[in-house]
């Protein structure tokens, strides 16, 4: 009788454990740092497998300061168009602001970038993975600034423009 | 729910392409316009490390004085020599950069330099990036009254030619701050607005001290080389 009661429960166990291993593919949390930032996004899939949507802030540096206290933040799809084994490479396009953080000018540059992910899978669940991202980014907001003194007032523009080139290195973790 | 996403995801891309607009300078009657146009030699090979290179804009400081030669204000300087922000430069205050602006301001520091410092950065003027592109300025007058004097200082760092080596030592006349200094010394730019002037180019006066040590200008430019190209002209314009 007690072996009859286990099996329900057995099989409840591994349907349970099935569903979460199948919600591994479904989320991730993930860290990316780069020489001018470094961000933190999470990213659950779209469509289907194979499509994914994503979320990010980060800090960055890219302002006259030379500082990791911009901020910046977005979103980006991304598909896989290829998976096999522990290897997974994804094409993705995404979309963000960059807000400045200086003592001399204020912008918030609008983004868009596009670049390749390559995703390795570590460890026997694939809950651990190592990441290289690489692509390009398009973004710049002109900024006015001026001084005043009994003198006169001066006035000058200049532009807010981000580094072309995107390379992280990081680590996700899906769960 | 995802067509939710996608379509959140379309009007946040479409929203934001407005705010990529261009911010430029309205000027009105008596306002003075300030334009520098680059030169061949605006942007100058820095070396970062194992012979890589990165295209630097030079440092400068447009500013005013009166027709005695008397510091007014400045307009703008460029953040690194305005905030003490230089990036390996092993301490080197770099007083050697824009010698004949720090001296006609006159302003002296704790450690007897003339150079803004990281926590005394200059406030009488703008500062700004250092532009890779032309540099427009507005000026809207307020007590100023003309006759005045426009001047501007360039400088490029380790822009080093045969009259301005790299190997210079301290006491040569020629010595510029070392393997990270100046190389060839700053060049001076100037020219008199008065009551008649509509348009006018400022003029080469000559360079600064080669190592910062006075803020005289020395109007041979015998051993200059691409220190004269840095700037194309620098244009004065009254509305």
């Amino acid at each position: 009788m007690k072996q009859i009661q286990k099996l329900p429960l057995a099989v409840l166990f591994f349907c349970l454990l099935n569903s979460v291993i199948h919600a591994q593919e479904k989320k991730e949390v993930s860290i990316k740092i780069s020489f001018n930032a470094a961000e933190l996004a999470f990213q659950h899939q779209l469509f289907n497998a194979k499509t994914w949507g994503e979320a990010f802030i980060g800090v960055a540096n890219q302002d006259i300061n030379n500082q990791f206290d911009d901020l910046m933040g977005g979103i980006r799809m991304g598909h896989t168009i290829l998976a096999k084994g522990r290897n997974q490479i994804d094409l993705q396009v995404g979309t963000g602001i960059y807000k400045s953080n200086n003592d001399y000018y204020k912008a918030i540059a609008p983004f868009a970038e596009a670049g390749v992910r390559y995703v390795r899978h570590l460890g026997q669940t694939g809950r651990h993975n190592l990441l290289v991202s690489s692509g390009l980014r398009i973004g710049q907001r002109d900024y006015k600034q001026n001084y005043r003194s009994e003198w006169f007032e001066a006035k000058t523009t200049g532009t807010l423009k981000l580094a072309p080139l995107i390379f992280s290195v990081g680590y996700a973790f899906k769960f | 729910m995802k067509t939710m996403l996608l379509q959140l995801w379309l009007i946040t891309c479409l929203s934001i392409l407005p705010s990529c607009k261009k911010e430029e300078l309205s000027f009105s009657g008596g306002d003075i316009q300030i334009e520098v146009k680059t030169g061949q030699h605006w942007l100058h090979d820095f070396p970062i490390f194992l012979g890589i290179n990165k295209k630097n804009p030079p440092q400068f400081a447009i500013w005013i004085e009166d027709t005695n030669g008397q510091y007014i204000s400045t307009v703008f300087a460029t953040y690194k020599i305005a905030a003490e922000a230089w990036q390996a430069n092993g301490g080197n205050r770099r007083k050697e950069s824009l010698p004949h602006w720090c001296h006609q301001r006159g302003v002296v520091y704790p450690d007897g330099l003339m150079l803004p410092t990281k926590t005394e950065p200059l406030t009488d003027g703008i500062t700004g990036a250092t532009p890779k592109e032309d540099k427009t300025f507005q000026i809207t007058p307020l007590g100023l009254g003309k006759p005045f004097v426009v001047k501007a200082e360039f400088n490029h760092s380790t822009d080093f030619n045969a009259a301005f080596p790299e190997g210079a030592k301290p006491d040569d006349w020629n010595y510029s701050g070392g393997d990270k200094g100046s190389g060839q010394p700053a060049v001076v730019y100037a020219a008199t607005v008065d009551a008649d002037t509509k348009v006018i180019n400022l003029e080469l006066l000559g360079h600064s001290s080669p190592d910062g040590s006075d803020g005289a200008i020395y109007s041979s430019l015998d051993h200059l080389t691409t220190a004269t190209t840095i700037v194309k002209n620098i244009t004065i314009t009254i509305k």
